[in-house]
């Protein structure tokens, strides 16, 4: 999910640059010192993780997987998936540079939300399936409000963009359940593997 | 391989410091400008500017052949008065014309700008150009240590897919494709986090204590200060025009 350069308005721009900052602080202040490499190779691997396609109903899209890293990650999101943004301007010139702020808070604060949300959640939870449905959910809630967060912004840049921001909060219905679904099965994958990766203690008690 | 420079001559190499700085002024100036007509004006520049660093032709056409794809099917969606069957046939709307045309010029200024002259630059030139222009050390380094991984953990992930395609995979719309993704994406972050372990314990092995030690230092030259100086000027100029 990324906005071109060129559309939105510069106030907006500006205020997402602003809260994108403070946020990227308080994960930089969030990661250790010897956190610095597990967080770096997490941030690759959802990056590659993103440059797959996957086909969702008539078309394809890619994964953007941001609820899984804000589960994975927490705080240190925020810095991650502003490197993946950045990454992906640079490297492939999607997204783009004036809206790298707006873009990471529109994939990373829903990211650091489902993140608290699901800890909290999973406390004292022992059924695997649970857990793995709270991921599944966390991570659709992270699309929705992604989606719904970047057609504010596309809608409040002007009137002309009113049609677009319908468009892109109706496609994201199905990256939606294509990422809960995803999400659910990665899931249920690292409980069977290794649970407290996910959880941050084993699953039984 | 991601993340590693064109294979181009640099003719003109300026430090990497000035080449972001430039982008970062310019990117600003290009938000601000309005009309069509300084737009264009200032994306000519800003092409002139990344044939004079060495960017490809190649690369930057690729590139922007996706962005203008994207722009192409956002035309109708924005400039169109209406979609009733009534306005049938239906017109595009001229004020939304040209603001179409600035969004349009201004989107393709910004990639070219970026693409020729920071995209151009390898992902450990640009960790250390940020870490000199006071950008916070950890996030430096986690741009430096990610990029060093993208493409190992690249081909980790097309080992998996590899591996899951010769035992019958093929990417479909059912909900089995969708558990086997779930066990992919797990296994390559499983992978990546075994991986930082070992290379966290290698790094330690190695006296790391939390901060890199930066090397390479670049030297500010007359040169780059004449091309910063020039951008600016350029810059003064462009908005100059746009508020005529």
């Amino acid at each position: 999910m990324h906005i071109s350069d060129g559309i939105l308005s510069t106030p907006i721009l500006i205020g997402g640059a602003c809260v994108a900052a403070a946020g990227v602080a308080q994960g930089l202040r969030k990661i250790e010192d010897n956190d610095i490499p597990k967080t770096a190779l997490l941030t690759a691997a959802f990056f590659v993780a993103s440059l797959v396609h996957v086909r969702i109903g008539p078309t394809s899209a890619h994964l953007i997987l941001n609820g899984m890293a804000g589960i994975l990650l927490g705080w240190a999101a925020f810095p991650a998936l502003l490197i993946g943004l950045l990454f992906q301007a640079l490297l492939f010139g999607h997204g783009g540079i004036s809206v790298l702020g707006v873009n990471t808070v529109a994939i990373a604060v829903p990211a650091v939300g489902a993140g608290l949300m699901f800890r909290r959640m999973v406390h004292r939870e022992t059924s695997p399936r649970r857990i793995a449905l709270m991921a599944g959910l966390g991570a659709g809630l992270c699309i929705a409000a992604t989606a719904l967060f970047s057609a504010a912004v596309l809608a409040l840049s002007g009137r002309a963009w009113l049609r677009t921001a319908w468009v892109l909060l109706v496609a994201h219905v199905f990256v939606m359940a294509g990422e809960a679904v995803l999400a659910y099965f990665i899931a249920a994958y690292l409980l069977r593997v290794r649970p407290a990766l996910l959880l941050g203690r084993p699953l039984a008690a | 391989m991601i993340g590693q420079p064109d294979q181009t001559r640099f003719r003109f190499k300026p430090d990497p410091r000035a080449l972001i700085l430039g982008v970062g002024l310019w990117t600003i100036l290009f938000v601000l400008m309005q009309t069509p007509r300084a737009l264009a004006l200032a994306g000519g520049l800003a092409l002139i500017l990344a044939k004079a660093v060495g960017a490809s032709w190649r690369t930057l056409i690729r590139r922007m052949a996706a962005l203008n794809a994207l722009l192409i099917f956002l035309l109708p969606l924005m400039a169109v008065e209406s979609f009733a069957l009534s306005a049938w046939p239906w017109r595009l709307a001229p004020d939304r014309l040209i603001l179409f045309a600035a969004v349009a010029l201004r989107a393709n200024a910004i990639l070219i700008l970026a693409q020729g002259l920071v995209g151009a630059m390898d992902m450990a030139t640009l960790g250390h150009a940020l870490v000199h222009l006071r950008c916070p050390p950890k996030l430096a380094h986690l741009i430096v240590f990610s990029a060093r991984y993208l493409d190992l953990l690249r081909h980790e992930w097309n080992r998996l897919y590899r591996a899951a395609r010769m035992r019958g995979f093929r990417m479909s719309i059912g909900l089995r494709t969708w558990r086997v993704l779930g066990a992919l994406v797990g296994g390559l972050l499983l992978r990546s986090l075994d991986r930082a372990e070992r290379v966290l314990y290698a790094m330690k092995c190695r006296g790391y204590q939390g901060r890199f030690f930066m090397l390479h230092h670049f030297r500010y030259t007359a040169a780059d200060a004449v091309f910063v100086l020039t951008l600016a000027l350029a810059g003064g100029i462009v908005i100059w025009l746009d508020r005529m």
